[in-house]
């Protein structure tokens, strides 16, 4: 076991090893130090017996404002030295395994407060702080530490002083010591430590004396693998030591020493579980000397032995060489070196060995590339000699990395490790790599420029309050209330109690902020976040400087995507599931009873939602950096969602066993599906202008996609639908998978080159290649040797304006873009244009490429004196569709609605206007004619656009702003036909045509009124309307199926043509009104708000013979949604408001009044401006 | 304390001129305006427009009160408001001076940010051709720091509160039923649109747009749905809709635009082989009702041909 008490640790090595982490005199990070064998000296003695070196030493003052450290923030005789960090940490090994490794992120917010003071005489310290390590994956490893510590220094006179402190700190294992427990949850320990002690000078002889004792509680973890180890009791023990040193200061570079302490370990349970008594007593002696040959190379070193006796008997008495030795050179204000030897006797727990002898040589290097770059180096080695066993670890820890301060305080930085234990017992050999991301705020860092001045330029130099914290800070609660049926609003404002799992109804606690720390060379960093309760939250981090700029961003939001539409599945609405088709009687045919039986597969879920958590950050380098010539920026974005939503489907009537009927009850069949997956895009950008106004910019992106969510097969099906439901196994695998999702990534090459030709002209081209890979397979794909998913998509685009003058401008352009399946095909017995009657069949064409290509030209006329700009252009669309279409039995292209080529011509026309001040009119219709369709959904063959609005503004003081608008979309596909199929048997003679016709309309009229002092009132109604009608065909046979010509089975009916038939031409015409008020206003301390909105849906979805089949609650919409607010905020002080806002929302579905809900909030919150 | 935090804010509200007012410590935000050497055409330009800049301060409280963006100093007010010394002289007449000072177009921004590679193709953006400027959208003087104190829209973000007050049509359809969530804050308007940029120059198709947030359809498909792979919004109206799922239509409207509906599976139909004339029974509402009760993979299957999972 090591244990691990820093205030056991030399001040240099504290220095050394955790000052690149951030903490300047701080337990080092949670992560792997002390596994990897930082140095720590075994005895209490050694913090008594080595004179802490004095931080504020001028020498120190100086290397540290250029590195890492500070010189803190003067506060009364106090020097602070805050810090807020944040690190995201890659780790390869987690739990420090010799194989079958696990990696897991992980990220530790951390946060202490450093105090030194600056007085001449006497010196009191102080330290607290948190962090707290977040997994990823394995939240089992979350853990958190804290510390809290004081010490001090009582001047009696020159030369003499009494000294002392004490520390209280939670602490946990790293996985990398030697501790034989393999818990699941990470072993705990509190630390309680106190030292006092007295030092005396006579003359060049130098006496310090001194006791420190620590006391060690174990916590016990909930859960371990290795039976008889959970108790961790039997470590707690209390350590103590008593020691002084004699030194003689032969001149002010040299003192030699002679020093010697005791060591006693008791342990509070007199034996451990594995039966050891493992309490000792022993000795440090040791002679050393310690030098300062010049103000930039101080150290120290000693040579003597260790002595520790066991009150074990089968533990033999450890009797070994001690030394130690350190060394700080300082070759240059902007490079500090240390370096460090050292040897302790640590405890174990592990059976039979009663301790190891720890050997440990460091280096640490630290270097200002730039007044903003400081990169640190290490490297340490140690020797673990295990006493008692054979065991032996060698243990060599390797770090670098770097820092840029954006800010002479803040910085962002990265850093890779390298860990590897080798040990003649392999299973404690570990290898383990990791890689951090660092961002952290120092205010007790200020820069000094390598040219020893300071400081201290731009806007707010000389002024007051420059470098400081300006911004507000919003504590705020909310109590809400469900009644009804919450599913509407918990889908777009999903609210749960803070401090539980209520979502009916609760309190939420919550703090918005939104600070800016601004220095006076105009570089600020700015954090802000807003929260409403933990599934509707976002944070955001902005740091700015002349030479770059970085960004990052989380966010949580949670709907109940689900339970709306869950509601809506077939076993929840009445006449969603149709009782007729169960009746045998009324439905004698026999296929088509499977819509009346729904199997719900999870019963008791009733609560779906999925969480989506998105984060992401970028580093830009501006032009600034690099002479204003390039940039370069590198970005990452991501997202997961974790929840469960509803999957409904239907099953083959031949892959079940049974009668006719015990089949089509269990065809038609939902589940709650898991949702848990995640995606993140890696995005490398660079920037070049190497001419004026020529700017080329490349992009390189990987993105990948992963799944996690378990597989559902058949199988699972089976399970838990129970005998009831039985596959038939000869003609189905029962591995197959239900809503497959594989894993999958996109690569993207990105060039595009831009010139600007002074105001005349502009040209852009640009092109992009991207292939999409799909990275798992499920068993079934793999076993038809489906092996490969794939697409490649290209583009490029060409435009250019020119005005040849200031009343004229062209515009013309291109663009393309390219689409190929590079996927398995055809993939015989699972996908291919040739099938038998058992699946698959070729149901539909594989798109093999889609290209399209769009042109187009635009002219524009303004002239200065008409106040107007008119514009025409014309535009061309051709899209080619490479489709395969299967052979029989399959979908053949006569009989489908999907044809190869679009081609389509618009014209349009732009004027805007400003016929008087104030005045802007804008009107834009459009219109559009094809020669070719192909897809009814996206290829119309002829449009009409009609966009108008009209605002006016007047500016003055009792304000007026209105706005109003009319759009007017007509769509229609008349061109697409089912026709005559050919082949044998013949289908029907005469061509049906499809005719799809969609009006869109959309109106509106806001205003915003100001009028009188203080007052404004907002007023606005807006319509939309969608008309959509299209033909419904009815077939007599599937179409895919016809003309029922399977390979080996004969045609039963071969002259039974395809018979289409349209039975209505259903209409859906629905229409949207949002009225909406608003009013503010402000008098003497006070601000009253007010808002109302209604958003009204009604129409028809369906009418004709679809209508009148379809259940009560489809077939029309008629939903309201009202949501009323009102708030009060008071000025308490010129800094200080506070604010109250209610809010009432209300769903109210006519239709299907199951979904009527309403929710009463109340939200309060005291704002304080920074 | 709360008056020298207001002075650093007054100071930080200077977006040009005090910047290079610093290089002369006489020029402070609190100084008069220049002696009339700061008029005459002075070799020391830094000195002329380091006093032009605390002249503009002490009329323009307006902005000397407000918290500016602190990395807009530029140097001076001038730097983006030509006529500075015109202006000046045209008060110190006794006259209004409006009129006098150029308020900055796109180019005066587009000058400075000329590499910036957001705005490689503004001279083809519909804002830009609109007559859009910069500060219609970016508010020059204002600081990043905000609170949203809307109680009709608390939790839109920032950058979605600006576009949704011209976007009137598109906020007006994220009232509707099913929406992106845009108003609650969730996502912002510039998460699928690139204000800067154009459609003319977009190296992406409108489906790949939708997909870098829905990548559980992103496939590659085995068995693909045209619609989805051709364009999203041929099903989907992605601001909003009245209609669940966001559909600009709702089933089996939607779905029938291509589709038929054929006997066997699909309910009364017309049944099985030997089957009478099409259309001599009715459909069952609950295959009218949802599609996607049966075709749960209606995005494309790995597995189905017949998406149904």
């Amino acid at each position: 076991m090591k244990q691990f008490s820093p205030t056991r640790l030399s001040v240099l090595i504290g220095m050394a090893f955790a000052a690149s982490m951030g903490h300047a005199d701080a337990p080092s990070p949670p992560l792997a130090e002390q596994a990897a064998g930082i140095p720590e000296s075994d005895t209490v003695a050694s913090q008594t017996l080595v004179p802490k070196r004095d931080a504020a030493s001028p020498q120190d003052r100086e290397a540290a404002a250029l590195l890492t450290d500070g010189p803190g923030i003067a506060a009364g005789g106090f020097l602070l030295f805050p810090e807020l960090t944040l690190k995201q940490t890659y780790d390869s090994n987690i739990f420090a395994l010799p194989a079958t490794t696990i990696s897991d992120w992980v990220t530790t917010p951390s946060a202490s407060l450093t105090g030194r003071s600056n007085w001449a005489t006497h010196k009191l310290g102080f330290d607290v702080g948190i962090d707290a390590d977040r997994y990823n994956n394995y939240s089992s490893q979350n853990v958190y530490d804290y510390w809290l510590g004081a010490d001090g220094r009582y001047d009696l006179s020159p030369g003499n002083n009494l000294f002392g402190g004490l520390r209280f700190s939670r602490n946990h294992e790293d996985r990398g010591t030697a501790n034989p427990e393999l818990s699941v949850d990470p072993i705990v320990y509190y630390s309680t430590n106190a030292h006092l002690g007295a030092a005396f000078r006579t003359g060049p002889i130098v006496v310090r004396v001194g006791a420190s004792a620590e006391d060690l509680d174990y916590l016990s973890p909930s859960g371990l693998a290795a039976p008889g180890a959970k108790n961790q009791d039997d470590r707690d023990q209390l350590q103590y030591s008593f020691g002084g040193r004699v030194g003689y200061e032969v001149n002010s570079s040299f003192m030699p020493f002679l020093q010697v302490a005791s060591d006693t370990r008791s342990y509070k349970e007199s034996v451990d579980d594995y039966g050891y008594q493992r309490s000792s007593n022993g000795y440090r002696a040791s002679v050393g000397a310690s030098y300062k040959l010049s103000p930039v190379f101080t150290g120290e070193a000693f040579f003597g032995t260790l002595s520790q006796n066991y009150d074990d008997p089968r533990f033999g008495d450890v009797s070994k060489p001690y030394f130690g030795a350190n060394l700080t050179w300082n070759p240059s204000l902007t490079t500090r070196l240390r370096a460090l030897v050292d040897r302790s006797l640590d405890e174990t727990t592990i059976p039979g060995a009663s301790s190891y002898l720890d050997t440990t040589l460091a280096i640490d290097a630290e270097h200002a590339i730039s007044p903003n770059v400081v990169a640190n180096a290490r490297f340490s080695y140690s020797w673990n000699e295990y006493q008692g066993i054979s065991r032996s670890d060698k243990i060599s820890d390797a770090s670098a990395g770097f820092r840029y301060y954006i800010d002479p305080v803040v910085f962002v930085g990265a850093e890779g490790r390298v860990v590897n234990r080798d040990s003649n017992q392999l299973i404690a050999d570990y290898n383990r790599n990791q890689l951090m991301f660092l961002l952290g705020y120092t205010p007790g860092r200020k820069r000094i420029r390598t040219d020893g001045a300071s400081g201290g330029e731009g806007l707010l130099s000389g002024l007051p309050g420059a470098d400081q914290l300006h911004g507000y800070v919003t504590p705020k609660m909310a109590y809400f209330n469900n009644s009804g049926n919450p599913a509407y609003l918990n889908r777009y404002d999903y609210l749960e109690e803070s401090f539980g799992s209520n979502a009916q109804n609760g309190f939420i606690f919550d703090l918005d902020f939104s600070l800016i720390y601004g220095d006076e060379a105009q570089n600020y960093m700015l954090l802000e976040r807003e929260g409403f309760g933990q599934y509707n939250q976002r944070m955001r981090l902005e740091g700015n400087s002349q030479t770059a700029k970085l960004n990052a961003y989380y966010s949580v939001f949670n709907n109940a995507l689900g339970t709306f539409g869950f509601l809506y599945n077939p076993d929840q609405v009445v006449g969603g599931t149709d009782p007729n088709y169960a009746n045998q009687t009324l439905n004698p045919v026999g296929e088509s009873q499977h819509v009346g039986y729904f199997n719900n597969d999870s019963p008791g879920t009733t609560e779906y939602q999925v969480k989506r958590t998105s984060y992401g950050g970028s580093v830009l380098l501006r032009p600034a950096a690099f002479n204003d010539l390039a940039s370069v920026e590198l970005g990452f974005d991501g997202y997961k969602r974790n929840g469960n939503q509803v999957s409904n489907y239907v099953l083959d009537n031949y892959s079940l066993t049974g009668t006719n009927l015990q089949k089509e009850q269990n065809q038609w069949r939902g589940y709650a599906s898991d949702v848990n997956d995640q995606a993140g895009r890696m995005t490398y950008n660079l920037s070049f202008a190497p001419l004026e106004d020529l700017l080329v910019n490349y992009e390189f992106a990987v993105g990948k996609y992963q799944n996690k969510a378990p597989v559902t097969t058949f199988n699972t099906v089976s399970q838990w639908a129970g005998p009831s439901l039985q596959f038939d196994t000869g003609v189905v695998d029962l591995n197959t998978p239900l809503f497959f999702t594989p894993d999958s990534t996109q690569y993207s090459n990105t060039l595009r080159v831009s010139k600007q030709f002074g105001d005349t002209a502009a040209v852009s081209a640009g092109m992009a290649m991207a292939r999409l890979e799909q990275n798992t397979f499920s068993e079934t794909q793999a076993a038809f040797g489906y092996t490969t998913g794939s697409t490649d998509t290209d583009s490029w685009y060409l435009s250019g304006r020119f005005n040849p003058s200031q009343s004229i401008g062209l515009e013309a352009y291109a663009r393309y873009n390219r689409r190929e399946n590079n996927s398995s095909y055809p993939v015989s017995g699972f996908f291919e244009p040739v099938s038998t009657y058992a699946d698959p069949r070729m149901v539909m064409p594989r798109i093999n490429k889609l290209t399209n290509m769009t042109y187009g030209l635009e002219a524009r006329l303004y002239p200065s004196f008409l106040k107007t700009t008119w514009s025409a252009g014309w535009r061309h669309e051709d899209i080619e569709r490479d489709l395969t279409f299967g052979v029989v039995p399959a979908l053949a292209p006569q009989i489908t609605l999907y044809g190869e080529r679009y081609s389509a011509d618009e014209l349009y026309l732009k004027m805007v206007s400003r016929p008087a001040r104030g005045w802007i009119v804008r009107v834009t219709p459009s219109y559009l004619w094809a020669s070719e369709t192909g897809l009814t959904a996206t290829d119309p063959n002829e449009m009409f656009k009609l966009k108008t609005s009209v605002a006016y503004n007047k500016p003055d003081w009792n304000e007026l702003s209105i706005t109003g608008y009319y759009n007017y979309t007509y769509k229609k596909n008349d061109s697409l036909s089912y026709y005559n199929y050919t082949l044998n048997p013949p289908g029907f003679t005469s061509p049906q045509n499809q005719e799809t016709t969609n009006t869109m309309q959309a109106a509106g009229i806001n205003m915003s009124l100001v009028p009188a002092e203080e007052l404004k009132l907002t007023l606005g109604y807006d319509w939309n309307q969608n008309d959509l009608s299209a033909y419904y065909f009815s077939t007599n046979r599937l179409r895919f199926d016809y003309p029922l010509n399977y390979p080996g089975v004969p045609n039963p009916h071969p002259n039974v043509p395809l018979d289409f038939v349209i039975l209505d031409q259903t209409n859906y015409n629905v229409n949207n009104h949002t009225f909406s008020a608003g009013v503010e206003k402000q008098w003497n301390r006070y601000v009253l708000m007010g808002s109302y909105s209604l958003s009204l849906a009604d129409g028809y979805t369906a009418n004709g013979l679809a209508g009148q089949q379809l259940p009560s609650v489809d077939g029309k919409i008629d939903n309201y949604l009202q949501s009323f607010a009102v708030g009060l905020e008071y000025l308490l002080k010129r800094d200080t408001s506070i604010r109250g806002v209610y809010y009432y929302d209300r769903y109210t579905d006519r239709t299907y009044d199951s979904l009527n809900g309403s929710r009463n909030t109340i939200w309060l919150g005291l704002s304080y401006r920074l | 304390m709360p008056r020298k935090w207001l002075q650093a804010l007054a100071c930080i509200a200077i977006v040009v001129g005090v910047g290079s007012v610093s290089a002369d410590p006489n020029t402070s935000a609190a100084t008069k305006p220049a002696e009339p050497k700061a008029t005459q055409a002075s070799p020391q330009v830094g000195v002329a427009h380091a006093a032009l800049g605390a002249s503009c301060i002490s009329c323009h409280k307006e902005i000397k009160g407000t918290t500016a963006r602190p990395e807009h100093h530029h140097g001076n007010c001038e730097s983006c408001h030509a006529g500075g010394v015109g202006h000046r002289l045209s008060i110190s007449k006794g006259e209004s001076g409006k009129g006098s000072i150029a308020n900055p177009k796109s180019a005066e921004c587009t000058a400075c940010h000329k590499n910036d590679r957001k705005l490689m193709n503004w001279a083809f953006n519909v804002h830009n051709k609109a007559g859009g400027t910069c500060s219609d959208c970016h508010a020059i003087h204002a600081t990043p720091v905000s609170r949203n104190t809307s109680v009709a829209t608390p939790k839109v973000d920032r950058n979605s509160a600006v576009c949704i007050k011209c976007h009137l049509d598109t906020n007006a359809q994220f009232r509707m039923r099913s929406h992106h969530p845009v108003l609650e804050g969730a996502m912002s308007c510039t998460g699928c649109h690139n204000p800067h940029g154009s459609d003319q120059t977009a190296l992406v198709s409108r489906s790949d747009q939708c997909l870098s947030c829905h990548q559980q359809y992103r496939g590659p498909m085995v068995f693909q749905h045209a619609p989805v792979v051709e364009d999203c919004t041929s099903c989907h109206a992605p601001h909003g809709s009245p209609n669940r799922g966001l559909l600009s239509v709702s089933q089996p409207a939607v779905c029938l635009q291509c589709h038929s509906i054929a006997g066997g599976k699909h309910g009364f139909g017309t049944g099985p082989e030997p089957a009478p004339k099409a259309g001599t029974r009715t459909i069952s509402g609950s295959v009218l009702r949802s599609c996607t009760s049966c075709h749960g993979a209606i995005h494309g299957s790995q597995q189905d041909p017949l998406l149904r999972y």
